[in-house]
């Protein structure tokens, strides 16, 4: 066991190392589960199908089985449709949602079960900016690991995945993985220190090769600010000027937008954030007047490096 | 000597006093390309900035910095209602020990409830309000409770500018919620958790 914690510590840099090795040795219906198994796994994985992998698909250093499944996991939302109930549940909120993104060329809805008898599904549009997320990117800022743990979820195989934050500027990630689809039908959302912010999983759910259609965006318009810089591994984009100027970023599995407006009232300088499961809002004021808002599923710590990094732009016109 | 004034004592000066300025609002856009960059690389310089952002939170709202009490049922999670886990009282032990020794960083103590109502506080890494009816799962062992989602703490209260802008950023969710949603839900694990966390007035 020390040579597996051991292991650990050298793979995961810092105070992640010590965090992650004090969270692993739980207890599971029952059972005791240690890291054990999830480094055996991937160090199967490692020297298995590596030379059978594509030359096109790099596994950018992870053994090539894991790299294949992270990549149909991540391909799985334009390529999958479902339809069934999800239970999301965050702090003592707990609320069952009918969903279905499967219809043909249909809107994508959602209906919420607990809040009337006869609810109204909810439409939404789903907008793309064209952002496609690299494995190889990702992997510079996640630990990805497969654990040595088999559920079934909504009646389907899975696998589970873990994706642990590399420094404390963004969340964790255990997610139980449709074996055939690839797509996530379990997902915790933990904190670096190792909280759980919020849980959904499907009760029931049937996948269709019909994906969930995504509308093109061109262009929402440019901000009248700008990032400085941006935390490590985020890139922007996306930005527009409606209904206030905001900036969107995102690493590829965390994603922020940042609204900037002008200060409703005379206030001193400030900041507050509440939270919402994994999403956060920190707003802050500021000595030029005006209101930044950051919102996310970020710690409060990204948030205000990404406050920070706001800069109003000298030409805001293109 | 602290560990804290160890961390300081490993980043270097130019680098502390971009921290400062940038805590103070105003640091250059150089000083800020240098903490991002430090923070990335450099597990000092991270401690470092996070123990500034603690200290800002206190002085801007007054709220004390305990220790974190993180302990962990992550995969007990996946497995079990949040309202139905348990484990043993040595696991609780184990767990606890060794996030006392593992933890020290990070984290700031926060209120639940910005109008003073009774609602439990709860602890996040940074300073975090949940909205009402909302708080994140705080995963303990060996609780009657099971997992404890919110607990009373004994803190300094917020300050009046504190609770101004919680309730801005409060009104900002439910303003922007949908944008913000929109915007980024192909790239969250799944399309439709972004409008289902959304606030709902029929609440």
């Amino acid at each position: 066991m020390s040579t597996v914690l051991y292991r650990l510590r050298q793979a995961l840099p810092g105070f992640m190392g010590c965090l992650w090795v004090a969270i692993y040795p739980v207890t599971v219906q029952g059972q005791s589960v240690d890291t054990t198994g999830s480094t055996a796994i991937t160090a199967q994985a490692s020297q298995g199908s590596e030379d059978a992998l594509d030359s096109a698909s790099p596994t950018c250093g992870l053994p090539a089985e894991l790299a294949s499944r992270l990549r149909t996991m991540l391909a799985a939302g334009e390529k999958v449709g479902y339809r069934g109930t999800l239970l999301i549940e965050y702090g003592n909120d707990r609320e069952f949602v009918a969903v279905d993104t499967a219809s043909p060329q249909g809107p994508v809805q959602y209906t919420r079960l607990n809040r009337s008898a006869s609810a109204a599904p909810q439409t939404v549009v789903l907008p793309s900016y064209g952002y496609q997320r690299g494995l190889c990117e990702l992997q510079q800022w996640y630990s990805f690991a497969v654990e040595a743990s088999d559920q079934v979820v909504a009646g389907r195989s899975t696998w589970r995945l873990s994706a642990r934050p590399r420094d404390t500027l963004r969340l964790g990630y255990l997610m139980d993985i449709d074996r055939t689809s690839g797509v996530p039908l379990r997902v915790v959302t933990i904190t670096p220190e190792g909280q759980i912010l919020e849980r959904f999983e499907f009760a029931d759910v049937a996948l269709t090769d019909t994906p969930p259609v995504a509308v093109s965006v061109a262009s929402p318009g440019r901000a009248g600010y700008r990032f400085a810089g941006l935390p490590p591994g985020f890139s922007l984009i996306a930005e527009g000027a409606e209904p206030v100027d905001f900036l969107v970023a995102s690493d590829g599995m965390a994603s922020v937008t940042v609204f900037i407006e002008d200060q409703p009232r005379a206030l001193t300088d400030g900041e507050g954030v509440v939270l919402r499961g994994s999403t956060l809002a920190y707003t802050r004021g500021t000595a030029d007047n005006y209101l930044i808002t950051v919102m996310g599923e970020v710690p409060v710590a990204t948030a205000r490096l990404l406050a920070d990094a706001i800069r109003r732009r000298v030409n805001p016109e293109p | 000597m602290t560990p804290t004034e160890t961390t300081a004592m490993a980043v270097n000066e130019t680098l502390r006093e971009a921290m400062s300025a940038v805590m103070d609002g105003e640091g250059s856009d150089m000083d800020l390309a240098r903490i991002l960059k430090a923070v990335e690389s450099d597990p000092d310089a991270r401690h470092y900035w996070q123990r500034l952002q603690e200290a800002q939170t206190v002085r801007r709202t007054g709220r004390s910095t305990p220790a974190i009490d993180v302990s962990d049922a992550v995969q007990l999670a996946l497995t079990e209602p949040v309202t139905r886990r348990r484990a043993g009282p040595l696991a609780s032990l184990a767990v606890a020990a060794s996030v006392t020794l593992g933890v020290v960083f990070g984290g700031q103590t926060l209120l639940n409830d910005a109008g003073g109502g009774s609602a439990p506080a709860v602890q996040l890494p940074g300073g975090v309000v949940p909205v009402q009816g909302v708080a994140p799962v705080q995963a303990r062992f060996g609780s009657n409770q099971g997992v404890v989602t919110g607990r009373q703490q004994s803190v300094a209260q917020p300050s009046s500018v504190t609770r101004v802008y919680e309730q801005l950023a409060r009104e900002r969710m439910q303003r922007f919620g949908s944008h913000h949603a929109e915007a980024t839900a192909t790239i969250q694990p799944n399309v439709l958790v972004p409008y289902v966390r959304l606030p709902d007035d029929r609440r």
